[in-house]
């Protein structure tokens, strides 16, 4: 069996490489519960960054292509950091993109050099340490929220969604579709058959 | 009631279903379908205590919502779609629209909106613009041009200008 890749602490970021950004689950507005989701829909606040100095954590994702046991590996610690933010937030999976997509994304978009910066621990093992973490550079002057559209466009342009779990596109399609058919159950005084199907199909 | 009920000064004065764009300062127009499904959810996702909720994504302040409400009943007739809207974990509203050649995403910070187009995957930014002191003509005037953009393409845009 292949040994995980580790990057070498002293290795620049290849040009090959899968760059993900942690989608951590971000809850809809109170009143806007009944929006029809929107597919691979990646919000603002994926990529905002409001600590100080406003570098932007990456995970390398593998050499050349997302390497599912640095997938595991990272997995966890998303996980851990997930329940760390406040309020704590479900880590939902990645949105990956080649290196050098970040760092010539082409006409009208800001270059975002990925710059390693493994995050060391005296023990390996230990949950806060991650030899895959990377990060990029807004430029200066430059507002939170720009620097977010940016790099957003990027990853829409020419990134994938890794998931990790159920709620991905269809799975909030699905639930989606059961609310509008509990609305119409509702109005013929069906109530009994929505529970019935939440039962089965839904939990 | 009248709808051109004068506007009182607070916000926690104003009731949404009695005031019409017209009572705001601008002249009244004919909103777009899904105007009242998207007040009814910003109306929704109003707390009173939401300045005290930091990163509560879920929930709007009334000056955020009340900005909202004042954008969206100015322009509904002039936007390209519904738009898929959100909190961010700055107290913002976001609205995303989705149109032929690209998007727009509408920002409304405070009574600040920030506009950003993405064209042909381009991102623009456009200048930040007072809704708590622009008309509906001025506003209407300024996003003319990205629905332009938005409709037609870049090239759509050259030819037209």
């Amino acid at each position: 069996m292949a040994a995980q890749w580790v990057p070498k602490k002293t290795d620049p970021v290849d040009s090959r490489e899968p760059i993900g950004r942690r989608l951590f689950a971000i809850p809809e507005l109170a009143g806007a519960k009944d929006q029809k989701p929107w597919k691979d829909l990646l919000k603002i606040d994926h990529f905002k960054e409001n600590r100080p100095p406003g570098n932007i954590s990456l995970d390398r994702l593998g050499e050349k292509s997302v390497d599912g046991k640095v997938r595991k590996y990272l997995i966890r610690r998303a996980q851990d950091a997930g329940t760390k933010l406040t309020p704590p937030k479900d880590f939902d999976g990645w949105v990956c993109v080649r290196a050098d997509k970040l760092a010539k994304p082409g006409k009208g978009l800001i270059n975002f050099p990925v710059v390693a910066s493994p995050i060391e621990s005296v023990d390996p093992q230990a949950i806060e340490c991650n030899p895959y973490h990377a990060h990029v550079c807004g430029p200066a002057g430059q507002t939170p929220y720009v620097i977010a559209m940016h790099l957003k466009q990027i990853f829409v342009n020419d990134g994938k969604i890794e998931c990790v779990t159920r709620k991905d596109w269809w799975w909030k399609y699905w639930q989606y579709v059961i609310r509008e058919f509990n609305k119409l159950l509702k109005v013929l005084g069906l109530s009994h058959v929505y529970l019935f199907i939440r039962r089965f199909l839904v939990c | 009631m009248s709808n051109t009920t004068a506007y009182s000064g607070t916000f926690s004065s104003l009731n949404f279903n009695d005031v019409s764009t017209g009572a705001m300062g601008g002249p009244s127009q004919v909103g777009s379908a899904w105007l009242a499904v998207v007040e009814r959810r910003i109306r929704d996702s109003i707390a009173a205590d939401a300045d005290k909720r930091p990163h509560d994504v879920r929930w709007l302040t009334e000056e955020v919502a009340g900005s909202a409400l004042r954008f969206f009943r100015l322009t509904s007739d002039l936007l390209p779609s519904e738009p898929y809207i959100y909190g961010t974990d700055s107290g913002d509203l976001v609205a995303e629209f989705k149109s032929k050649h690209g998007a727009l995403t509408s920002i409304v910070s405070g009574n600040m909106l920030l506009n950003y187009v993405v064209v042909d995957g381009m991102v623009q930014h456009e200048d930040p613009i007072n809704l708590a002191t622009v008309n509906a003509g001025a506003l209407q005037e300024k996003l003319r041009p990205i629905m332009w953009l938005l409709i037609k393409g870049k090239n759509g845009s050259a030819m037209g200008s």
